[in-house]
């Protein structure tokens, strides 16, 4: 079993983040170790590091002997997927293959283009039911058994995605957890842990925060306020989540 | 421009023929399903009074709707169908195409790829729970199924991104939401419960509970008051109908403003959008013909805003007259 950790941004320059990182990782690694570093953004694309960012972190990763799995949004518009192809072309013109989670339907076709990438299908990909409040408990065992299987049992899709160069699937800590033996085509398997991603929106209060009501909640002008300030709703049922 | 709103009943098609529908989205949950899965799995509305509950009723319908002009397709657009439930799920869509409905409704990877393998050749629309956002999602969709003539875009798609996709594949048609239940969330990103007996709906939940705002470093108070007004705006453009209730009652949809994009039809057209989606699957009868009849009226193209905003006024009652007052509930 390989152990990750996935970088998520602070706002710090990249060798600060890094540095944080490796505090963490030292904490971690009297138990299990890290080999591993997801960088990038699963919600918005805005996140992605620049392409003189991401020299700097795969420089910096690979000095410090740690391979690099670039995370790629979901819900990308025209402008971002050109952003992307820019950071992948440059990933794909290093000497080694490196892993990119897709967490879209259409970067899943782009990433083909490039032979030195590995594709891994992301946790948003993984279209199964993801909600912490609910009570499994309680839930009739014939319901269960459907709420414990994902879209990927499905024998149609599997050949897809094996026609697409997916060996990997990546999961979500669910709490009524996940049909792992129902896996005929022998997809590797990942685990997220310990937050689920349960919903995505694209209206985002936080790049909103400085502008007047007209321009408020359109997908433009970003300044990464989310960096800055985070929203966390307590709800009364057991859910981990951060933001929105 | 079309119209395309939902329907549940047979008796539901002549009052909104004449409001001026084009044509007919619906679900089925048969009994069969019921007795195994409830409203469960079958199609994104989960609820089994927002669809039809017999195959006869169904059938009925898609003969009248037929009789008139009306096109009716079928919803299957739950977000997956593990391999669990492709069994019964073959033998409701072969029943259903029977009917000679005009299409299906699909957003899954899955059910599409099942459709091309299984040599289905029924018309597919491609739901806004696909996720098209870019134009590389339609070629990943258009290669998943050669069937698909019609895509709908996501409610948060912006009109030059709509343009952009369009523009780069003009031979197929293009529907946008115009009125009604614009969801914060994103649907093919959404896998919360939308059930109350799984658990309130989600976006609900979380608008619902308190928020605490939580700074990364110090900041002056005018910053704090900033991203407070912010936040508190966000609250009112998401859940403006939820926040109220009378005398302990929730609101009346009498008293609800709507979602609504009518402005910017012109430009809907313009960019290539043929079919104009209504949601509102649960709504009752009388408030899917008012928003039928105000659409139909603006996308004839006469009216200007300033005039989209009277006929408002000048035919509705209650507080869905008043509904361009309040920006936050634009769609576009």
């Amino acid at each position: 079993m390989e152990y990750a950790i996935f970088k998520i941004l602070t706002g710090n320059n990249v060798r600060n983040e890094v540095l944080e990182l490796e505090s963490f990782i030292n904490e971690f690694n009297e138990t299990e170790k890290i080999e591993r570093i997801y960088w990038g953004s699963e919600l918005c694309a805005k996140l992605l590091p620049s392409l003189k960012e991401l020299k700097q972190i795969y420089s910096i990763l690979r000095r410090k002997k740690y391979k690099l799995t670039f995370v790629t949004p979901a819900m990308i518009s025209g402008p971002d997927v050109l952003r992307i192809k820019h950071l992948l072309t440059y990933l794909n013109s290093r000497r080694e293959k490196i892993e990119v989670v897709v967490n879209d339907l259409g970067l899943l076709e782009l990433v083909q283009e490039y032979d030195n990438l590995v594709p891994l299908f992301g946790r948003l990909l993984i279209r199964m039911e993801k909600d912490p409040r609910v009570n499994y408990k309680k839930v009739d065992p014939k319901i269960l058994r459907v709420l414990r299987s994902s879209a990927l049992s499905q024998d149609e899709l599997g050949k897809y995605l094996i026609s697409k160069k997916i060996k990997r699937l990546e999961y979500d800590n669910v709490p009524q957890g996940v049909n792992a033996r129902n896996n005929p085509l022998k997809f590797r398997l990942d685990l997220y842990y310990p937050y689920v991603l349960a919903s995505l929106s694209r209206v985002c209060a936080f790049s909103s925060t400085f502008k007047n009501e007209k321009d408020k909640y359109q997908n433009n002008v970003c300044q990464r306020e989310c960096l800055d300030y985070k929203l966390k709703k307590e709800l009364k049922e057991t859910l981990k989540m951060k933001g929105f | 421009m079309k119209i395309c709103v939902s329907i549940k009943a047979t008796d539901e098609i002549a009052p909104l023929v004449k409001a001026g529908a084009d044509e007919f989205y619906c679900g089925v949950i048969p009994w069969q399903w019921r007795k195994r899965y409830k409203g469960f799995f079958l199609n994104r509305r989960e609820d089994i009074k927002c669809n039809y509950s017999s195959y006869k009723e169904l059938k009925v319908s898609i003969s009248l709707a037929r009789e008139l002009g009306r096109p009716v397709y079928v919803t299957f657009n739950a977000p997956f169908y593990p391999q669990i439930l492709y069994p019964e799920l073959e033998k409701i869509i072969i029943k259903v195409l029977s009917f000679r409905p005009a299409g299906v409704i699909v957003g899954d990877p899955g059910l599409l790829l099942w459709l091309k393998e299984k040599g289905i050749n029924a018309n597919i629309v491609l739901s806004a729970e696909f996720g098209i956002f870019n134009l590389y999602d339609v070629k990943c969709a258009l290669g998943l199924n050669n069937n698909i003539k019609r895509i709908v875009f996501q409610r948060y798609l912006s009109i030059p991104e709509m343009k952009d996709i369009i523009s780069h594949h003009p031979n197929y048609d293009y529907e946008a939401f115009v009125l009604d239940e614009r969801c914060p969330f994103a649907g093919p990103y959404c896998f919360a419960s939308h059930d109350r007996k799984l658990g309130e709906n989600m976006c609900q939940s979380i608008m619902d509970a308190k928020p605490q705002i939580l700074f990364a470093q110090r900041k002056p108070i005018s910053y704090f008051n900033k991203v407070y007004e912010n936040i508190c705006l966000y609250y009112k453009r998401e859940n403006f109908n939820s926040l109220f209730n009378i005398k302990g009652i929730e609101l009346n949809e009498e008293d609800w403003p709507v979602n609504c994009g009518l402005c910017h039809l012109k430009a809907l057209k313009k960019a290539g959008i043929k079919y104009l989606k209504i949601a509102g699957r649960a709504r009752s009868l009388r408030f899917r013909v008012r928003m039928v009849e105000i659409a139909k009226k603006t996308a004839s193209g006469q009216y200007n805003k300033d005039e989209i905003k009277e006929l408002f006024v000048k035919h509705y009652r209650g507080s869905f007259k008043e509904n361009c007052k309040y920006k936050h509930l634009c769609y576009y």
